[in-house]
C-alpha cells in the first residue's frame, strides 16, 4: 500500500517536472508565498513606521523613491510601499484561494448534480447558472458595491464566487452527462449502488481534472477582478491590496511621476494571475489527451 | 430536431432570461439603502424642497405599478431621466455606446486576425521552442492587469515620448476650428491607437491559444494523414484544411468575447478617458446616478444576450455534425 | 485509470497546499500587532523597541455612568472620492485609540454616508467639510434647534437655546461691525462646546502659463475667478482670436441655472449669467474681491432699506443688454423672483422665501416687501440669477401644465442659454469641451469699477473660452504642461515641477472650505462637552497639514475658514497646539479625569 502512494507521488513528481509551465507557474508562486508569509516580519522591525495602513515615516515629506530604508521608496503621505507590496501578496492568495475553492466547490457539485439527475433538476440549475452568466460580472460588481456601499472583503469574496460558478459548473455537467452513459456507471447502478455514492465515489474522480484546472485559473480570475474592483475605486479601503495601491497612486497623482510606486502592484498582480493560469495550462496540457504531443 | 426548432426554442429561452434578468435589475435598483439624492443637497434648499426632491426621485407608488411601468417605459426606449443634469439616459447611452463600440469592435477584428494567425503559426510547429515561446507570451499578456499595461503605454508613449494624446476622444481645439472630415477622422485615430494596441496586446493571446488547441485537435484527424500522403504542401495543408476546420469553436469564441470586452472596456475607457460605455457605468456609480447606471448595465446586458444568442446560431449553422 | 488516480491525487494535493498557505496566511495577518508605542508626530523616533520606558497604556475607557464606552466609528468618504478626507479620518481614529477608545475609520459611499449622517441621524462622529460661503449663514443653520427637524442642516443635533438666540439675531444686524462681533462670539462658543472640530483648510495652488496670459488676480475663492477673465491680457499682443483655455475635471450637468448646485457647473454659468450661486460675481450687489464689502454691479448705489416697513429698494443700471440684444430691465428680475416663488425652485428658496411681494416702480427700480429683516437679502437675494422673461415665460407655461411643474422648471434642458453676461455660450460637445464667446456688447467692457479699496478695469480680451473636460487630475496638469491649457490648480506633490519651469507661475490662495470632525451630540459620550475637548486635544493639526497636505494648510481653530479674514475669529481657543503626543495625552486624560471617566486599565 505504502509503495503504491510513493509511486503516485513520484509519477505526479516527473509530470510536474515535464512541464515547463508547471514549473514556471510554481516558482513564481512560491516567490509571492515567500513574500505573503515574510509580510509580518518585515513589519514588525518597526511597526510605526511599516505599517502599510498607518505607519508613517516622519522624516519623510511626500513621495520618495527607493532607498536603503524604504526598498520601493515611500508614498505622498511617508507609507512604506513596500510593506504594502507584502501585504498585498497576503490578500491576493487569501483572497484569490478563498475565491477558488468556493467557487469550483459550488460549481462542481452543482455541475454533478444537473447532470447526472437530469430534466428538473437539471433544467433549473442550468437556467439559473445561465441568468448569472449573462449578467456582465464587471458591471454587475461596480453596481452592488458602487451601490450597496459594500467596504466589506467579506461581501466581495462572496459576490465574485458567486459570478464564478455558473462557467464551472456548465462544464462539469457536460462532463458527467456523457461519463453518465458509461458502463460502469450503468452497471454500479444495476447493482444497487446508491446515487450519492454514484456520484461521489465514480463520477466526481472522473471529474476531478477539470476541477482541478478551474481551481487554478479561477484564482487568477478573482485575483484580476479585485484588483480591477480596487482600481476603479469599489473595493475595500481597509485593506492595502495591490489593486489599492494603483488606486492611490492614480489618485494622488504620481502615477507619471513615481515608476517605484507605480510598476511594482501592476506587475505583482499581472505575475501571479499568470502563474496560476500557466499551471492551469500546463495540467490541460497533462490530462486532455487530445492535446498530447504525437 | 430541425434547425429551425432550435432556433426557435433558443429564442424562447432568451425572452425568458430576458425578463428574469430585467425583473433582477429592477429589484436590484429598488433595494438601495443609500439616499441619491445626496449631491442635490445645497445650503440653500428649505425642508420642503428637500423632501420634494427625495420624493420626486423616489417611490411613491406600489410596487406591482412601478414594475409595469417599468417595462413598458423600456420597451419605449425610456430609462428616466439622468440625475446629474436631467439629460435622458437613453440619449447618453446612445451616444457612449457608439464610441464604444467603435474602439470595441476594432480592437476585437485586430486581435482576432493577430491571434488567428499566430496561433495557426504555432500550431504546425508543435513541440518547438517557438510554440512554448509564443504561448507563454500570449498567456503573460492575457492575463496581465489591463489598467497597469494601459498606464505603461501612456507613460511610454504618450507622456515621455509625446507621440499620442494622454486621452480623450478628440483634441477640442482640432474641432472648434472648423476641421473637414478627414481632419476629424485623423485626430480620432489618433486617440484610438492607444487604447486599440492596449486592447489587442492583451487579447491576442486568448484568441491564439484557441485557435492553436483546436488546431491541434484538428491535426488528428485523419483527413490531414490522408493530405500529407497525397503529397500537399504543408502551407496548403495547414490553411485549406485544418485551419477551416479549427475555426469552428474560434466563430463562438468571437461573439462570446463581447463579453470579455465589456470588462476590458470598463478598465480601458477609464485609463484612457475614452467616453463609452463602460466609463459611463463607472462614473454614474460613484455619482449615484441610478437611472443612468440601471440604464447602461441593462444595455450591456441586453448586449451579451443577443451576443450569446447569435454565438448559440452561429455554431449551430457551421457544424453540422450538431443536433439538437 | 492511471491518468485518473494521477490527476486526483495531484488535486487533493494543490488543494491541500493552498488551502495550508490560505490559513498560514490569515493566522500570520492577525499576529501584526497594532502599533502601540509614541504615535507618528513630527520629531524623529528614538528607538523601535517599545520596552525601556514606555508611557503609560490607558485602555478601556468607562464612562461616569459606569459602563465601559461602546466601539465607535467615524464615518467618511472613501479614499477614491476624497483621499485627504479618508486619511484624516484614519490617523485621527489612531490618535484616540491612545486614551483607550476604542474607534475605527469607516468609509463608506456618498450617498450611503450622506443617509447616515442627515436623514437617519446613525453615527458616532464623522469627518466632513463645510465651507463656500463668503457670508457664513451656515454659522446659524447649521447649530440651530430649528434645523434639527429630520432633514435640516444640524445633523449633530447641537441643542443650545443661547447660541440659537444670538444666532438668530445675528442673521437681522444689517450693521457690518457689530455683525462681526457677534459673529466672533458665536464662534468662541462653538469652540468651547465643541460640537464640532475644525481640522484643517488647506491652501491652493494655481499654476499658470506666463507665455500664453498675464495678470492673473489672486482672488476669493480662486485665481482663474470671473474678475481674472476679464482682465487678463494676452501675452504678445492682443489678436482677434485670443482663446483661453480651462481644464475642468467635472463635465457640468447641465446649463440650467435652476438645477444645478454644482461650483464646477457655476464657474461656467456665471460668466453667461448675471446672479446665481456661489459668491456671484455679476449680480446686483457682489462682494469686493480682497475685502469683501458688498458693492453694487448691477445696481446703482445702495440698497435703500426702510426697517420699520422691512421694505427694500433697489435701482438698476440703464443699458444693460441681453445677449439678444433687448434690454434687461426690472421686469426681469421681478419675473425671476415670481418664478422662484410660485414653483419653490429648491435652490433658491433662502433668496426668496421671506420675500412676500416684489413691484417694480420703474423700468429701471424695484420695491421689495419682506416679511421679516434678515441679512439674506442682501447676500442671497441681492446675488440672485436673473432671468429672461422673454424665453422663460414660455418655458414657465410649459411647466405648468406638466405633472410635476418644479421637476420640469429645473430639469429642462437648456440648449441656448440666454444671459447678459460677458461670455455667449457657442457650442457644448458631450464628453470634451464647452465653447463660450466674447459678448461684444458687454455693458461693463471698458468700464473701471471701484472695488473695495481698489479699482478694478474689465477689459475683455479674452475671445473665446474653451473649457476642456478631464477625467483625472494628473492628465489636466499634464496638459498645463503641454500647453493645452493655459491654468489650473496643482496638488502640493507637483510643486517642484512646476518651480522649476520658467513658462510656469504659481499662486497660493487659500481655500474656503475645512474638514471638521462631527459629533453626535445626543449619544452618550458624544453629549458631553468635557468629551469632545479632550478629543480636540488628541489631534494634530500640525501632522495633518505636513504629511497629508505636504504643509499646503492651515490648522483650523474655528468653524469659519481662516481665509475669510473677516469673519473668522483668529482667536478661537488653540486646544492642543505645538503639544506633543506625550503632553496631549496627559491634557486629554486631564480633563476626562475631571469629567468622572475611569479606565480598565487603571483599576
Amino acid at each position: 500500500m505504502k509503495k503504491k502512494k510513493w509511486k503516485l507521488i513520484r509519477q505526479i513528481w516527473d509530470l510536474i517536472r515535464g512541464s515547463t509551465f508547471i514549473k514556471l507557474g510554481v516558482s513564481i508562486i512560491i516567490i509571492f508565498g515567500i513574500m505573503a508569509v515574510f509580510s509580518p516580519i518585515w513589519v514588525n522591525r518597526n511597526p510605526e513606521i511599516y505599517d502599510p495602513i498607518i505607519g508613517v515615516d516622519p522624516d519623510v515629506h511626500g513621495s520618495e523613491g527607493p532607498s536603503l530604508k524604504h526598498p520601493l521608496g515611500t508614498d505622498y503621505i511617508g507609507k512604506d510601499l513596500f510593506s504594502q507590496l507584502l501585504r498585498g501578496s497576503q490578500i491576493a492568495f487569501i483572497l484569490g484561494i478563498m475565491v477558488s475553492v468556493l467557487s469550483t466547490t459550488i460549481g462542481t457539485i452543482v455541475g454533478l448534480v444537473a447532470g447526472y439527475y437530469g430534466r428538473i433538476v437539471d433544467i433549473i440549475l442550468m437556467r439559473l447558472a445561465d441568468i448569472i452568466l449573462t449578467l456582465p460580472r464587471l458591471p454587475l460588481l461596480i453596481v452592488i458595491s458602487g451601490i450597496f456601499g459594500t467596504q466589506s472583503n467579506w461581501i466581495i469574496l462572496l459576490i465574485l464566487s458567486f459570478t464564478f460558478w455558473p462557467t464551472i459548473s456548465r462544464v462539469i455537467r457536460s462532463q458527467t452527462l456523457s461519463l453518465r452513459e458509461r458502463p460502469f456507471i450503468e452497471s454500479a447502478k444495476v447493482s444497487g449502488v446508491g446515487n450519492r455514492r454514484i456520484i461521489l465515489r465514480h463520477l466526481a474522480p472522473n471529474v476531478l481534472p477539470i476541477t482541478f484546472y478551474y481551481l487554478t485559473v479561477t484564482v487568477t480570475g478573482a485575483i484580476l477582478v479585485e484588483a480591477g474592483l480596487s482600481f476603479l475605486g469599489f473595493g475595500d479601503p481597509s485593506n492595502m491590496s495591490w489593486g489599492m495601491m494603483l488606486k492611490w497612486c492614480f489618485t494622488t497623482g504620481y502615477v507619471f511621476k513615481a515608476p517605484y510606486w507605480m510598476i511594482p502592484p501592476g506587475l505583482c498582480i499581472s505575475a501571479l494571475a499568470f502563474s496560476f493560469y500557466l499551471i492551469g495550462v500546463g495540467l490541460e496540457e497533462i490530462v486532455n489527451p487530445r492535446l498530447k504531443k504525437r | 430536431m430541425s434547425m429551425e426548432r432550435y432556433i426557435l426554442s433558443r429564442v424562447i429561452q432568451i425572452i425568458i432570461i430576458f425578463f428574469i434578468v430585467m425583473s433582477i435589475i429592477f429589484l436590484l435598483f429598488r433595494v438601495i439603502p443609500s439616499d441619491p439624492t445626496s449631491f442635490l443637497l445645497t445650503p440653500s434648499m428649505t425642508a420642503e424642497a428637500k423632501e420634494a426632491i427625495r420624493e420626486q426621485f423616489g417611490l411613491n407608488e406600489p410596487i406591482i405599478t412601478q414594475y409595469y411601468l417599468y417595462f413598458k417605459n423600456f420597451f419605449h426606449g425610456n430609462f428616466g431621466n439622468s440625475f446629474y443634469g436631467g439629460r435622458s439616459v437613453m440619449n447618453i447611452i446612445k451616444e457612449r455606446m457608439l464610441n464604444s463600440i467603435f474602439l470595441v469592435t476594432t480592437a476585437v477584428i485586430l486581435s482576432y486576425i493577430i491571434g488567428i494567425t499566430v496561433g495557426k503559426a504555432i500550431a504546425w510547429k508543435r513541440g518547438s521552442k517557438t510554440e512554448k515561446f509564443f504561448v507563454g507570451l500570449g498567456l503573460w499578456f492575457y492575463t496581465m492587469f489591463t489598467p497597469w499595461l494601459g498606464i505603461l503605454f501612456l507613460w511610454i508613449f504618450a507622456f515621455k515620448l509625446h507621440l499620442f494624446p494622454l486621452g480623450g476622444m478628440i483634441t477640442s481645439e482640432v474641432w472648434i476650428a472648423n476641421p473637414s472630415l478627414i481632419e476629424k477622422i485623423c485626430d480620432l485615430i489618433h486617440h484610438l491607437i492607444l487604447p486599440l494596441i492596449t486592447y489587442v496586446v492583451l487579447w491576442f493571446g486568448g484568441y491564439m491559444l484557441l485557435m492553436r488547441n483546436s488546431m491541434l485537435e484538428t491535426l488528428r484527424e485523419d483527413y490531414i494523414i490522408t493530405a500529407r500522403a497525397k503529397g500537399l504542401k504543408e502551407k496548403d495543408i495547414r490553411d485549406k484544411h485544418a485551419a477551416r476546420n479549427a475555426l469552428l469553436p474560434i466563430v463562438t469564441a468571437f461573439a462570446i468575447s463581447i463579453s470579455f470586452s465589456i470588462t476590458g472596456a470598463v478598465l480601458i475607457e477609464t485609463v484612457f478617458s475614452w467616453p463609452g460605455i463602460g466609463r459611463t457605468i463607472v462614473e454614474a456609480t460613484l455619482r449615484q446616478d441610478y437611472p443612468l447606471v440601471q440604464g447602461a448595465f441593462a444595455i450591456i446586458t441586453i448586449v451579451v444576450l443577443i451576443a450569446n444568442f447569435m454565438a448559440d446560431i452561429a455554431y449551430a449553422y457551421l457544424d453540422p455534425r450538431i443536433s439538437y | 485509470m492511471r491518468v485518473k488516480k494521477l490527476s486526483t491525487g495531484l488535486t487533493l494535493l494543490i488543494v491541500f497546499a493552498m488551502l495550508f498557505s490560505t490559513f498560514g496566511c490569515i493566522s500570520e495577518k492577525e499576529e501584526t500587532p497594532a502599533p502601540t508605542t509614541a504615535a507618528p508626530t513630527t520629531a524623529a523616533p528614538t528607538t523601535a523597541a517599545p520596552t525601556t520606558a514606555a508611557p503609560k497604556v490607558y485602555e478601556g475607557l468607562i464612562l461616569p455612568s459606569g459602563e465601559k464606552m461602546a466601539p465607535m466609528e467615524i464615518l467618511t468618504l472613501t479614499p477614491g472620492a476624497d483621499p485627504t478626507l479618508n486619511q484624516e479620518a484614519v490617523f485621527i481614529a489612531e490618535w484616540w485609540k491612545k486614551i483607550g477608545i476604542d474607534v475605527e475609520a469607516k468609509a463608506m459611499e456618498k450617498g450611503a454616508l450622506v443617509q447616515k449622517i442627515y436623514w437617519d441621524r446613525d453615527f458616532d462622529a464623522t469627518l466632513w467639510y463645510i465651507g463656500g460661503e463668503r457670508f457664513p449663514l451656515y454659522l446659524q443653520y447649521y447649530y440651530c434647534e430649528d434645523e434639527i427637524y429630520q432633514y435640516g442642516w444640524n445633523f449633530m443635533q447641537y441643542r443650545n437655546p443661547e447660541y440659537d438666540s444670538l444666532s438668530s439675531e445675528w442673521l437681522s444686524i444689517f450693521d457690518l461691525d457689530k455683525a462681526q462681533e457677534r459673529a466672533f462670539e458665536l464662534q468662541e462658543m462653538l469652540a468651547e462646546d465643541n460640537p464640532q472640530i475644525p481640522l484643517i483648510s488647506d491652501t491652493k495652488l494655481t499654476a499658470y502659463n506666463n507665455k500664453k496670459w498675464e495678470g492673473w488676480i489672486n482672488q476669493y475663492g480662486g485665481v482663474a475667478g470671473f474678475d481674472s477673465m476679464c482682465t487678463i491680457d494676452p501675452v504678445g499682443g492682443d489678436t482677434d482670436n485670443d482663446i483661453l483655455k480651462i481644464g475642468l475635471l467635472k463635465e457640468p450637468d447641465t446649463l440650467n441655472p435652476l438645477g444645478t448646485g454644482f461650483t464646477e457647473t457655476w464657474t461656467i454659468i456665471n460668466k453667461i449669467y448675471c446672479g446665481g450661486m456661489w459668491n456671484p460675481p455679476t449680480a446686483l450687489y457682489r462682494y469686493a474681491p480682497v475685502s469683501g464689502e458688498l458693492i453694487p454691479f448691477l445696481a446703482e448705489g445702495d440698497i435703500e432699506y426702510d426697517d420699520a416697513t422691512n421694505t427694500a429698494i433697489v435701482k438698476l443700471k440703464k443699458g444693460i443688454k441681453w445677449h439678444d440684444g433687448t434690454e434687461l430691465t426690472a421686469k426681469d428680475i421681478k419675473f425671476t423672483v415670481d418664478l422662484m416663488k410660485e414653483f419653490e425652485v429648491p435652490n433658491y428658496q433662502d433668496s426668496v422665501g421671506f420675500i412676500d411681494k416684489v413691484e417694480t416702480i420703474d423700468d429701471y427700480t424695484l420695491k421689495y416687501y419682506l416679511t421679516n429683516k434678515t441679512v439674506n437679502f442682501y447676500h442671497k437675494t441681492m446675488m440672485m440669477i436673473i432671468l429672461q422673461e422673454r424665453k422663460w415665460s414660455q418655458i414657465a407655461e410649459g411647466a405648468r401644465r406638466k405633472v410635476d411643474p418644479t421637476e420640469y422648471l429645473t430639469q429642462c434642458q437648456i440648449t441656448t442659454p440666454m444671459g447678459a453676461g460677458p461670455f455667449k455660450f457657442v457650442e457644448w460637445k458631450r464628453g470634451s469641451y464647452i465653447l463660450l464667446e466674447k459678448n461684444p456688447d458687454w455693458f461693463f467692457k471698458d468700464q473701471t469699477l471701484p472695488m473695495g479699496n481698489d479699482k478694478l478695469k474689465y477689459d475683455l480680451k479674452v475671445d473665446k473660452i474653451l473649457f476642456k473636460f478631464y477625467a483625472s487630475s494628473e492628465t489636466r496638469i499634464l496638459a498645463l504642461k503641454n500647453g493645452d491649457i493655459d491654468i489650473c490648480t496643482i496638488p502640493a506633490a507637483d510643486i517642484a515641477d512646476f518651480e522649476a519651469d520658467p513658462d510656469m507661475t504659481i499662486l497660493e490662495w487659500g481655500n474656503d472650505w475645512l474638514d471638521f470632525i462631527g459629533f453626535n451630540c445626543t449619544k452618550p459620550p458624544f453629549n458631553d462637552p468635557a468629551f469632545r475637548k479632550a478629543l480636540h486635544y488628541l489631534i494634530d493639526k500640525e501632522f495633518l497639514v505636513d504629511k497629508l497636505q505636504q504643509g499646503y494648510a492651515i490648522a483650523q481653530y474655528s468653524v469659519i475658514p481662516a481665509i475669510n479674514t473677516f469673519w473668522c475669529n483668529p482667536d478661537c481657543p488653540t486646544y492642543g497646539m505645538g503639544m506633543s503626543m506625550e503632553e496631549r495625552i496627559q491634557k486629554a486624560i486631564e480633563i476626562l479625569k475631571g469629567a468622572g471617566y475611569t479606565w480598565e486599565s487603571e483599576s
